[in-house]
């Protein structure tokens, strides 16, 4: 964004010292007070002029840089991995495994940083499988079995993105011939194979980015994990799919409808899906992580539009920048807010302002009117108008429902806030002050950056957000969201029984688990067959045994009288003598 | 007098073999004495493949060649493809040497032992710096000859039943290659690793009789390669103790089944004759079929070096795949991970010893909580797992890469498929053992704690060789752009020699 003047000298220090600053921390995760100012270089290198550095004797050739696409997204990772650390500084400050936190926190934090700032297939691999791997131990950090079984879902997915990306980044290379992204981004133009290369991309990183039907382990695996930890799971690393996919699709280049329509519609799954398995949740972090999905259907839905269309491309790419930081900002300090929740402030004074940051938060994630989410659903508005065919109509329905959803997800989740509020089965974790100000911090952030990203992106768009000509389109789903909210939470005073987390899982979960009662049922059956199958098989061993017996008398010669030795002999001998002559 | 050049390659084989007959000429209780001929032989050893590798970087020649047959030479001769090899087991029989002087300590037999030990690495040296058919199929019968004893040397039942299993498939497997390295000499007379050619110009009509001379070498190698279904002895050898479990998967039987591999498609046959005749498809049929099922079989096995084993099965099968999928790229992660993986699995096997030697514990079901009690071993080991999956940046991360874009450069996009189906299962078996060492508490009692009393949590005998491989796969990985990294050297061989118009 070329906001900070630097000499050229010191911008490759700059982006050392954001990827080494938490590397040597995550080795000393003892070392807790000053670490959160290692997220502040990545923030401050969203706001240098571009720059690219090449060091070819790191693994294959490694290129690190920074452009106009990907500055956003080092300003909310910095931002939200600086406020996160400093948040786990306290909060995690009575865990017995507060070491092992620290050491994955920041261990992730390299990763999501370094991917960001990659330039090239390998070190963006290497940087989103360090996240990836690390941020396993933070999911399953307090060791219960739920989380156990969330890490396992978990972990199975994050390697299952690794190995398609791993595919696809085989093949993009091949056609390339190098590891650059503008020579990846190039040849994926030109390849015979592109069809193939979007989708394997498409599923690679659309696992992490939660696109429909990938994202039954992000249900399960973000709320369980520490407070801060799914903060910036949901906050941040989410994004990391999103940034996949704008380094690499061929987005304002070529058209790939049939691609783009899918993207579409499993945006729109996720959206509206997600929107109704979510207010079914019992646990405040559940329902943030349904939220997660529904909004980022809306991200999945725009880069759709591009693919679909690639002069869509130019409203499309500000929107999802300025949606990214926007539901990065809100979704961290909703989490967080969570676990404020747990240090449950007796305080009059602290409980109201932990309840304005939340319903602010909240609202500026739902999209209401002068809120900074306003801004960012209609840069979305503008970029659906770009879309193929006949969908801008339906998706300006859509988007209007897209937000009732998520006005009746927020209102679910204030619901369950309250009673976790009322009464705190963990509110023995008494959490030290300290966890104010980072969170703070945060709603801070969550009121005022989205509107300075968006009036540097289009100060008359962004200004239009303050005119009453959106107030009405803007405002009708939030309120009619918390109308059916009202109506809901009045006629269902027991409560909603709960869709299972993960929901679409529970299918192959329940067939594999009927199977094997199946099998159980009838193995005594199918134990015969294979033992007669093993009689077979015993016949046919001992007719080689008998040719074998005879191999074995030769073995015992040579095992008494050292063959091997005598060769060894003659060899020496043989060996001397070349030597001398 | 022969100069230095030429006695060189000789010399590198000396360094082992004195330090054998020293140690056999030693008395079994000479710890001292032995254990310093031990070690000055490996550093002599290294110190010349370091000073060959120089050589060989600048264009020397080093070749000792003597005729002891009419038109039949023993030729000892290293080019960049022995350098790869021959730097690889001198510097890995450094560390084993040293992990099984502490390792050993106390036991009985450690004359026998180590004499048979420095034997082995004759062996291996000659394997690698053979410069034709005959001559690699001497060392590689010497090197049959002198692991069985130490597969065997613990001397109980099993030890033996193993032994006798590897001796039946390894004799059976040189069987068929002197048959095959006959006929073809019957055929063409003979010819060194570096004359090219050879092969190609002889009469089409000979072309059937190419094919099954093919398949009678690479079947006589693919058993000490463990290509399925000649794998089964390498499950069955890890009886033997760790230290030559460690050389055996990671050094000096598998690789040298590989290497030979390698030898005869790239220099008896040649890339694009073996790609003409048509036998490379079979190869990579087999090797991929290895690849899966190696890891299929791994998962399934509670005794930690058994899995261990299977999947020295799986890995050893990349070397293969990516020589017969011909393609300069291919050909780069197939070599290269014949380096990485023995720097990989040999951190593996020395953990595993380890955690035996320590704990008592052989089985992976008994790993619960073993991260506390060895940090610096299981650190070392996690390292070694997360490259064998493919995780970067490490060593074989590289390899992998290398693989696939090889892979997919020669148009072969199902090997992409099984790269991606391995590694899913690396991590299946893999990561499971990582869970138990790092997160799960300590259940029950270890098996049989010996318990040592130093500010170390074992000796460093036993802690040194693998924290130092560990980071050679580190480095292997991290620094794979560097001039000096095995893959810089793979990439040399594959400029030098192979794919060179």
């Amino acid at each position: 964004m070329n906001l900070l003047p630097l000499p050229d000298i010191l911008l490759p220090t700059l982006a050392a010292l954001a990827l080494l600053g938490p590397l040597l921390l995550a080795f000393r995760p003892r070392a807790t007070g000053w670490a959160a100012a290692a997220g502040l270089p990545a923030v401050a290198l969203a706001f240098v002029k571009p720059f690219e550095v090449e060091l070819d004797a790191l693994l294959i050739g490694v290129r690190f840089g920074v452009h106009p696409g990907n500055a956003p997204f080092l300003l909310l990772a910095g931002a939200l991995w600086t406020l996160s650390t400093w948040f786990a500084r306290h909060y995690m400050a009575h865990d017995a495994h507060a070491d092992r936190y620290h050491a994955f926190h920041r261990f992730a934090m390299t990763g999501n940083i370094g991917l960001i700032l990659a330039q090239d297939l390998a070190s963006f691999y290497f940087c989103f499988a360090l996240m990836s791997l690390a941020s396993y131990p933070l999911v399953i950090h307090d060791g219960r079995k739920v989380s156990r079984q969330a890490g396992r879902a978990y972990l199975a997915l994050a390697l299952l993105g690794e190995v398609v990306q791993f595919a696809a980044f085989s093949i993009i290379a091949s056609q390339a011939g190098a590891w650059t992204f503008d020579a990846a981004r190039g040849a994926l133009l030109e390849s015979p194979l592109r069809p193939w290369l979007i989708g394997l991309l498409l599923v690679g990183f659309g696992i992490k980015a939660a696109l429909f039907p990938l994202h039954v382990w992000l249900p399960l695996a973000h709320p369980v994990a520490p407070t801060p930890a799914s903060a910036v799971l949901s906050g941040s690393m989410i994004k990391a799919g999103l940034l996949g996919w704008l380094n690499l699709l061929p987005l304002g280049a070529a058209a790939a409808p049939a691609f783009g329509e899918a993207l579409i519609v499993a945006g729109l799954i996720g959206v509206f899906g997600a929107a109704v398995v979510g207010v079914t949740q019992h646990q405040p972090k559940a329902v943030l992580a349904y939220s997660s999905i529904s909004q980022m259907g809306l991200m999945i839905l725009a880069v759709g539009i591009a693919l679909a269309r690639p002069e869509a491309m130019k409203y499309v790419f500000p929107a999802v920048l300025l949606y990214a930081l926007h539901h990065a900002l809100a979704k961290c300090a909703l989490f967080l807010g969570v676990g404020m929740a747990t240090s449950a402030p007796r305080a009059a004074l602290g409980r109201a302002v932990l309840w304005a940051g939340l319903f602010l938060s909240g609202l500026a994630l739902a999209g209401f009117p002068f809120t900074s989410g306003a801004a960012a659903k209609i840069f979305l508005k503008t970029a659906a108008a770009e879309a193929p065919g006949d969908w801008p109509a339906r998706l300006g329905m859509l988007l209007s429902l897209g937000a009732i959803g998520t006005t009746l997800l927020m209102a679910r989740f204030w619901w369950t806030m309250k009673k976790k509020i009322a009464h705190d089965p963990d509110a023995h974790h008494v959490a030290a002050r300290g966890i104010w100000i980072p969170w703070l911090l945060l709603v801070g952030l969550v009121l005022t950056l989205p509107w300075w990203f968006a009036g540097w992106l289009n100060a008359a768009k962004a200004a239009s957000a303050f005119s009453m000509k959106y107030a009405l389109p803007l405002g009708w789903p939030v309120l009619a969201g918390a109308g059916v909210a009202g109506l809901v939470m009045a006629v269902m005073r027991h409560g909603l029984r709960e869709l299972p987390p993960g929901d679409i899982l529970a299918i192959p979960v329940w067939t594999v688990s009927r199977l094997v009662s199946f099998y159980r049922l009838h193995r005594p059956t199918l134990g015969a067959r294979v033992r007669a199958a093993d009689e077979a098989r015993a016949l046919a061993r001992d007719g080689l045994k008998n040719l074998l017996r005879a191999l074995a008398g030769a073995e015992r010669y040579l095992r008494t009288l050292g063959v091997a030795g005598i060769a060894l002999a003659l060899l020496t001998a043989l060996l001397i003598w070349r030597l001398g002559s | 007098m022969p100069s230095f050049d030429s006695t060189l390659p000789l010399l590198v084989l000396m360094t082992s073999l004195v330090t054998a007959v020293v140690i056999f000429a030693l008395g079994e209780h000479r710890v001292k004495t032995r254990t310093f001929f031990n070690l000055l032989g490996a550093i002599a050893k290294l110190a010349l493949v370091g000073y060959m590798v120089w050589g060989v970087f600048h264009q020397h020649v080093f070749e000792t060649r003597w005729r002891f047959m009419p038109q039949l030479d023993f030729v000892l001769r290293a080019d960049s493809m022995t350098i790869l090899f021959s730097t690889l087991s001198a510097g890995l029989w450094l560390l084993t040497t040293i992990y099984a002087i502490g390792y050993l300590e106390g036991s009985p037999n450690r004359r026998r032992f180590f004499g048979y030990f420095s034997l082995c690495v004759t062996s291996t040296m000659g394997v690698s710096l053979a410069g034709n058919l005959i001559t690699f199929f001497v060392f590689y019968e010497l090197l049959t000859l002198t692991t069985y004893p130490l597969v065997v040397h613990r001397g109980t039942d099993k030890a033996i039943r193993a032994g006798s299993m590897y001796l039946r498939y390894t004799l059976g497997g040189s069987a068929a290659m002197l048959a095959g390295m006959l006929w073809l000499y019957v055929l063409v007379g003979p010819f060194d690793f570096n004359a090219t050619g050879a092969l190609s110009s002889l009469d089409p009509n000979y072309r059937w009789h190419l094919i099954v001379i093919f398949a009678l070498l690479v079947g006589g190698l693919g058993v000490k390669a463990a290509l399925i279904p000649l794998h089964r002895w390498l499950p069955a050898a890890m009886v033997a103790p760790a230290p030559v479990s460690a050389l055996l998967h990671a050094v000096a039987v598998v690789k040298a089944g590989a290497f030979g591999i390698v030898r005869v498609v790239y220099d008896v046959y040649g890339i694009e004759f073996a790609k003409d005749l048509g036998v490379l498809p079979g190869l990579s049929a087999i090797a991929a079929i290895t690849i899966l099922y190696g890891s299929i079989r791994a998962l399934t096995q509670d005794d930690f070096k058994r899995r261990l084993a299977f999947s020295t099965v799986s890995q050893v099968s990349y070397i293969t795949l990516g020589v017969s999928l011909f393609g300069p790229l291919a050909t780069v992660g197939g070599l290269v991970h014949l380096v990485h993986q023995g720097i990989m699995k040999i951190t593996m096997f020395f953990a595993a010893g380890n955690v035996a030697e320590a704990l008592g514990a052989h089985k992976v079901s008994e790993l619960d909580g073993v991260g506390k009690r060895l940090p610096g071993t299981m650190a070392a080991f996690s390292i070694a797992a997360l490259g064998m999956i493919g995780v970067p940046p490490l060593a074989g991360f590289i390899s992998k890469w290398y693989l696939g874009w090889g892979a997919a450069d020669a148009g072969q996009y199902w090997a992409l498929g099984v790269l991606a189906a391995s590694s899913l299962l690396n991590a299946a078996y893999f990561l499971p053992i990582l869970y138990r060492a790092w997160f799960k508490p300590q259940r029950k009692p270890w098996p049989h704690e010996h318990p040592h009393h130093g500010r170390l949590e074992i000796s460093w005998w036993l802690l040194a060789p693998p924290v130092a491989t560990a980071i050679l796969v580190v480095f292997a990985g991290l620094l794979a752009g560097h001039p000096t990294s095995p893959l810089s050297w793979v990439q040399l061989i594959s400029q030098r020699e192979y794919l060179a118009p």
